[in-house]
């Protein structure tokens, strides 16, 4: 696989160490002569990084403002019988 | 040290003024991720009250060996998923289904359309939209719990894949490979929500 020519699946498998920038040269550079000539793994990787993204998004829920003060009164009669 | 170690001492003595920066600090981290294991705010609740309560009973678990934030990942992971066992619906077959699947010749299997379908400029609104959300929420629930385990510690937590690893105590390694097949996964999901209509042929 370190060889220039990388299939569709050996591009693939590299994404999410490319995002972390954690590919080596010889990689990064073979997996960028692949994305220039592939139009399906530039889309398999523009949608690889949107979902990455969105995840977050929709993963960053808040804590309900009841359930801190219920937390917090807890913890605080804790302490008081401490 | 960790400072915030140093709240943690005053907190054992009894002093109240500690609580808050703590809780500033830590608790809707803890709860983000019990809730994105658990899947359900009564279960999160009482992962963040364990945590919280472990705090106080276990100095000896994490002082001096690791920053409280790690430790603190490391301890809701667990209670969390602790909280799933036993509760693993019809799912896990998803995840298989969700991996993209390829030819002989390396390529992707799929057709045309399939395969250079790229809906990453949706509009922010409609990606976020309630819809799209709900899609997304289904397609979390459906993965195996470990899995979204680390997609929630480094997606939406940000933790590095070697923090993730020291939170779940397993391989970094493990870590990436679910990480990958998760997201993976996830994208096929929303691909097949984007997806334009069958026969709109462009």
């Amino acid at each position: 696989m370190t060889q220039s020519r990388l299939t569709c699946k050996d591009a693939i498998d590299l994404l999410a160490d490319y995002l972390e920038t954690s590919l080596g040269p010889d990689l990064v550079a073979a997996l960028e002569r692949h994305l220039q000539d592939c139009r399906p793994c530039v889309a398999y990787l523009n949608t690889y990084k949107r979902t990455r993204t969105l995840a977050g998004q929709v993963g960053r829920v808040e804590m309900p403002e009841e359930m801190r003060r219920r937390l917090r009164q807890l913890l605080l009669d804790r302490l008081g019988a401490g | 040290m960790d400072p915030d170690l140093g709240l943690v001492t005053r907190l054992r003595a009894g002093d109240p003024v500690a609580l808050e920066p703590l809780m500033d600090r830590y608790a809707t981290r803890v709860y983000r991720v019990a809730y994105g294991i658990t899947r359900s705010e009564a279960d999160a609740e009482e992962v963040v009250q364990d945590v919280f309560h472990t705090l106080f009973r276990k100095a000896e678990s994490f002082e001096g060996r690791s920053a409280l934030g790690t430790w603190i990942y490391r301890v809701a992971t667990n209670a969390a998923l602790l909280r799933r066992r036993g509760k693993r619906h019809q799912v896990e077959v998803m995840l298989e289904d969700a991996l993209p699947t390829f030819l002989e010749d390396g390529h992707r299997a799929g057709d045309r359309s399939y395969v250079l379908a790229d809906w990453s400029d949706t509009p922010e609104e409609e990606l976020l939209s309630r819809e799209t959300r709900a899609v997304v929420s289904r397609a979390l629930d459906a993965l195996p719990d470990h899995y979204r385990a680390v997609l929630v510690l480094r997606d939406v937590e940000g933790l590095s894949s070697e923090e993730a690893a020291a939170a779940l105590g397993e391989s970094v390694a493990s870590v990436k490979s679910r990480l990958h097949r998760a997201r993976m996964a996830l994208r096929e999901v929303l691909t097949r929500h984007f997806r334009p209509v069958e026969g709109a042929r462009s």
